[in-house]
């Protein structure tokens, strides 16, 4: 297993990227330069130091209110793991639980969860995250609660289904016929054995979930203002492109590469878990 | 009046709301851009082309185009003459108004008292659902002859005449509209106004043609045409591709964008947009006028013009802007300094600063966050609640006064240029978003508000201003000019009042 | 047989139905979630009584279960009241920008048909080198940027630097490019990386090493039998691709000020337009389930096993 990942090349430099971000989300007060909230009017849209007025304080230059670029990107990790990840996990706990219900008890249960899949696979997500945020209000619990919540349809299509064929295993039907309660066979045999394509899902919805915080901060229903976001300084910063161009492209080169990485990872990590889908 | 603002655009209104870029599409051949089409981009599309059933500034950007009003504002800002020639008050509550011979409407319907006597009647009745509340003291309008009419209110109101230059003044043709019905008018507006309505696609745009008989003479483009553009970055990118002639209402720093780009030229001429925090003083550490009066040292305008509006804004002292009744020279903006301001918390009990909450919609964001620096660095830690515009004004309008905090940053659009059109909604304690209650306050405003007499309402002006210099119930902050971008190929000089009324707007072949 | 077909179709479509109804309910409950329209309507002045005359016109002063009953019996006259701020029937507003809307998810899945099949055989037959590596990651490049970004990317270089195509508007095929190109790029991405895994699936299968072993060449392989055997998970993949694609234009018609559905839900929530939002939000809804309708049907049409199966 560690082998194949190993192997593959592009998933360790995703590795690698993922731990820097990591290590930048957990110590961002160590390694920020500065306060990534003070401002300084009077040293606006300041260039990055290798350009032309840029100095060493701010050496990715500074924004609209004169806040260091390269304190507030490495403090934007914070939210966006934090957005992802959270939602990640909501939805994985969510979308498990009505995956293992569905697929373990079937019946009634199974068909009501599964239509409800069904009407929620009917709006697009994006859809659905706009109009709860914007009649509900934004904030980052509430981005995190609705990314989270529209996206457990696929982790409990894909438990479900894994469900369904180890229900009939040998080990589970004589846990059953020895008298265990459903409870504790869903916990010990079935739990562990969905795991792995869980993780997948959840890779990749981590990467989603980021994207999608920046569309929703682009529509100005993202998270609050004094929370610093990778996704909501790309949407200040579009329009001082023409001429300040750093504002918005760091950030959103932090965007591009984070999701990537992660993206690249998800991959490899279904080639593990399900190597057939990967033949070599 | 202040209540535009307020309403649902409140947001949008704030930074971006004008920021139109028009497009004029290549592809349509209606707004092929050539000789004499000028394309002109908004934030939105008018919500109805019934000039009576709307209150907001986007649509009657477009409607003032295709319809008059009794008065208007020249160039100058003042007020001025246009369907009705001269006004005067006849008594307390009686205001005459003689009307323009030899005016008809785009169908050949001709204009008279019995059309502005349907027009006012129309805003008041309440099966027209109409959004303009200007004329809530008048209780009718009679015929005297063909061109004239008085005007009856409830209560004196001195400001009639300048309630009449924008949305309670259009006057519409009350034969189409008897023939028509009302949804037929709504889909083709007739109007006696320079231009004629041609077409409308909704996220498209909305074309006139250049009506040939106006009383004041063919306005200056053939055809004009209404771009919606919401997002002010795609509008400055519309612009620099040659899609639309003219973006008004950008903020300081989209026009930055543009300064230098070849074939587009910036301008900025004064404007009427008041903005201001609204504080609570109901509640918490600010009931203290103290700490009120604090966060007036704190709030450093200048800095806040000279950095971030790029010089684009003049501070107002004291909740009247520049160049409308009742503002006065003598009353001085606070003078900013953190150590009064770090000075009055501490003597009011709060030596290390408060924490605080400042709501604006995002649209204000980046203002916002400017003002809630500022704040910092006196110890009142200000956090920052942006909220989406349909949000904002749903809180706003709200009757729970406190819906959106202790602190709150709004604008309006003072667009009658007379203060009380600033204080209405604000002030005076029994009215919708009044946080701050004091009789002396209240005794003012029945003052400026209902007094005959110029003197007394200047004088009720000045004491009310100087009131809230002590009182400190509001953060007053600055007026906004009107920023416009354009390309080379166009000549406009736009009124005070922010309206887009083209009439006067030339373009020239390329 | 074909009664066993007339089931299955019956059944897709009670299912759809079924769908619908509880996206209308949904939608229903969502705007009721969100406060007083009324508020919003009326100037900050308004009256008490104003605020009732309005409430009673639409209707806001009934019951919710009342309010319900009426929206469900305008659903079944196709009447879903008028917009709020338009002062139209909703079903009109909608109606007109439909086509614009239609028109964009076209155009992008189009462009993305005709870039992500020849990428996803090329990577499936370069598997595991430098090429296949290559094309999935740019591939996933484009999945892992925000749509918005990557529009505001292609204004800023072909309308405003080479004044090449214009950044926003309606009407001509130049108009459609950039914002086709901005919604493809998810698309790209899905079904490229699809068609690639199915390809590798069956071409590792024992039909394509018998045909292999006959001598045939490997693009002639995966011509003939590897994309027949790989379009049937991509034609499913394409219908639920559908939903993000109509979600990805509401960002796209934002960025490029399209005339489209999208651009007027994001305007309606904001104007807290409650009639518009449910008309927005049923219209999602029923495109994806009228589009995976169909392609559900025309699946079963094809292959004979999903209907027994059903």
């Amino acid at each position: 297993m560690t082998r194949t990942l190993i192997r593959n090349r592009l998933a360790l430099v995703a590795l690698g990227v993922l731990a820097l971000l990591l290590v930048a989300a957990a110590f961002s007060p160590l390694l920020a330069p500065d306060d990534p909230a003070k401002q300084d009017l009077l040293a606006r849209l300041k260039p990055p130091a290798w350009s032309d007025g840029g100095s060493l304080a701010h050496p990715l230059g500074t924004d609209q209110l004169g806040r260091d670029l390269l304190s507030r990107v490495i403090y934007g990790s914070r939210v966006s793991l934090l957005v992802g990840i959270g939602a990640a996990l909501l939805a994985g706990v969510v979308g498990a639980a009505a995956g293992l219900f569905a697929g373990f008890r079937g019946g009634w249960l199974d068909r009501v969860l599964m239509r409800f899949a069904d009407i929620q696979l009917a709006f697009p997500s994006l859809l659905l995250a706009l109009a709860i945020v914007g009649f509900l209000g934004s904030g980052l619990w509430n981005v995190v609660l609705v990314l989270g919540f529209t996206g457990w349809v696929s982790y409990a299509r894909v438990v479900r289904s894994e469900v369904l064929s180890l229900r009939t295993r040998d080990y589970v039907t004589q846990a059953r016929a020895t008298g265990v309660t459903d409870l504790t066979i869903m916990r010990r045999h079935l739990l562990p054995n969905v795991l792995p394509p869980l993780a997948t899902i959840a890779t990749l919805h981590i990467a989603a979930a980021i994207v999608a915080e920046a569309s929703l901060s682009y529509l100005g229903l993202g998270v609050p203002k004094e929370t610093v976001t990778w996704g909501s300084m790309l949407a200040d910063g579009q329009l001082y492109l023409g001429t300040s161009w750093w504002v918005a492209v760091f950030p959103g080169l932090a965007l591009m590469f984070t999701s990537l990485a992660i993206n690249i990872t998800g991959d490899a990590l279904r080639d593990v878990a399900d190597p057939k889908a990967y033949r070599r | 009046m202040s209540r535009r603002n307020a309403l649902r655009l409140a947001g949008v209104a704030g930074s971006a709301i004008a920021a139109p870029a028009a497009l004029a599409g290549c592809g349509t051949a209606a707004g092929a851009a050539g000789d004499g089409t000028l394309r002109v981009a908004q934030t939105a599309d008018p919500t109805t082309l019934d000039p009576h059933k709307q209150g907001d500034m986007v649509s009657m950007n477009v409607l003032i185009n295709i319809f008059d009003t009794l008065t208007t504002r020249d160039v100058r800002g003042r007020l001025a003459a246009r369907l009705a020639t001269s006004w005067e008050a006849r008594s307390r509550t009686v205001w005459r108004f003689r009307l323009r011979k030899g005016v008809h409407f785009h169908n050949g319907e001709r204009f008279d008292a019995e059309a502005v006597k349907f027009s006012i009647e129309r805003v008041l009745d309440p099966k027209t659902r109409s959004p303009i509340v200007e004329l809530r003291y008048v209780t009718s309008v009679s015929v005297v002859d063909r061109y004239t009419v008085d005007v009856h209110t409830k209560l004196h109101d001195p400001i009639l005449p300048a309630k009449l230059s924008l949305f309670g003044g259009v006057v519409v043709p009350p034969k189409y509209i008897a023939e028509a019905g009302d949804a037929a008018f709504a889909r083709r507006p007739v109007g006696t106004g320079p231009y004629r309505f041609e077409s409308f696609r909704r996220d498209r745009q909305l074309e006139l043609s250049a009506n040939r008989r106006h009383f004041h003479g063919r306005p200056g483009a053939d055809r004009l045409v209404f771009r919606p553009l919401p997002n002010p970055a795609s509008a400055l990118a519309a612009l620099q591709s040659d899609e639309v002639d003219l973006v008004t209402g950008l903020t300081p720093d989209a026009a930055r964008q543009l300064s230098g780009y070849a074939g587009v030229e910036l301008e900025n001429h004064p404007g009427i947009r008041t903005a201001y925090l609204n504080i609570d003083t109901s509640a918490g550490p600010l009931r203290d006028r103290r700490v009120r009066q604090a966060l007036n040292h704190a709030v450093d305008v200048p800095l806040l013009i000279k950095a971030v509006l790029d010089g684009k804004a003049r501070e107002v002292p004291a909740m009247i802007p520049h160049g409308s009744v009742g503002f006065d020279e003598s009353v001085e903006p606070f003078r900013r300094s953190v150590r009064t301001a770090k000075q009055l918390l501490a003597d009011a009990g709060h030596p290390d600063g408060i924490s605080t909450t400042l709501a604006a919609s995002n649209t204000d964001g980046q203002v916002a966050e400017a003002i809630a620096g500022l704040l910092d660095r006196a110890g009142i830690r200000a956090r920052v609640d942006l909220l989406d515009p349909g949000t904002f004004s749903a809180r706003l309008t709200s009757d729970n006064r406190q819906a959106l905090g202790p602190l709150y940053l709004a604008a309006s659009t003072v667009w009658t240029l007379d203060g009380s059109s600033m204080l209405q909604s604000n002030v005076r304690s029994d009215r919708r978003q009044s946080r701050w209650r004091s009789k002396e306050a209240d005794r003012l405003v029945d003052a400026e508000e209902l007094s005959m007499d110029p003197d007394d309402r200047q004088r009720a002006f000045t004491a009310l201003q100087r009131l809230m210099k002590t009182e400190a119930p509001f953060v007053p902050l600055y007026q906004q000019d009107n920023i416009l971008a354009r390309t080379t190929r166009v000549r406009w000089t736009p009124i005070i009042n922010g309206s887009l009324a083209m009439e006067g707007a030339e373009v020239k072949p390329r | 047989m074909s009664a066993s077909l007339a089931r299955h179709i019956a059944t897709r479509l009670g299912t759809a139905i079924g769908v619908l109804f509880a996206a209308a309910t949904l939608a229903f409950l969502l705007v009721r979630l969100s406060g007083d329209p009324v508020k919003q309507l009326l100037p900050p002045d308004a009256t008490a009584a104003q605020e009732a005359t309005l409430r009673h016109q639409l209707g806001l002063d009934q019951s919710t279960l009342a309010q319900y009953g009426d929206y469900l019996w305008g659903l079944l006259r196709l009447d879903l009241g008028d917009s709020l701020v338009y002062n139209e029937p909703v079903s009109q507003v909608i109606a007109d920008r439909i086509p614009a809307t239609l028109e964009l998810a076209a155009g992008a899945l189009v462009l993305s048909l005709l870039i992500a099949i020849p990428a996803g055989i090329y990577a499936a037959m370069r598997r595991g080198r430098a090429g296949d590596t290559g094309v999935m990651t740019a591939v996933l490049l484009g999945q892992s940027t925000p749509p918005f970004w990557i529009g505001i990317l292609l204004i800023l270089l072909f309308s405003v630097q080479l004044k090449a195509l214009p950044a926003s508007g309606y009407g001509t095929f130049a108009h459609l490019v950039l914002p086709a190109v901005t919604l493809s790029v998810y698309s790209i991405a899905v079904i490229a990386r699809l068609l690639r895994s199915s390809l590798i699936d069956v071409l590792g299968s024992d039909h394509i090493r018998t045909a292999k072993a006959k001598g045939l060449g490997p693009a002639k392989v995966v011509l003939a039998h590897g994309l027949r055997n790989a379009s049937l998970p991509t034609v499913t993949v394409i219908g639920l691709e559908f939903g993000g694609l109509l979600g990805g234009a509401i960002l796209t018609e934002q960025v490029f000020s399209w005339p489209g559905i999208g651009r007027l839900t994001v305007e309606a929530i904001s104007h807290r337009d409650f009639p518009l939002v449910q008309a927005a939000v049923l219209f999602f809804a029923a495109a994806f389930v009228i589009v995976n309708l169909l392609v559900d049907l025309s699946y079963s049409l094809l292959d004979p096993r999903v209907r027994d199966r059903a």
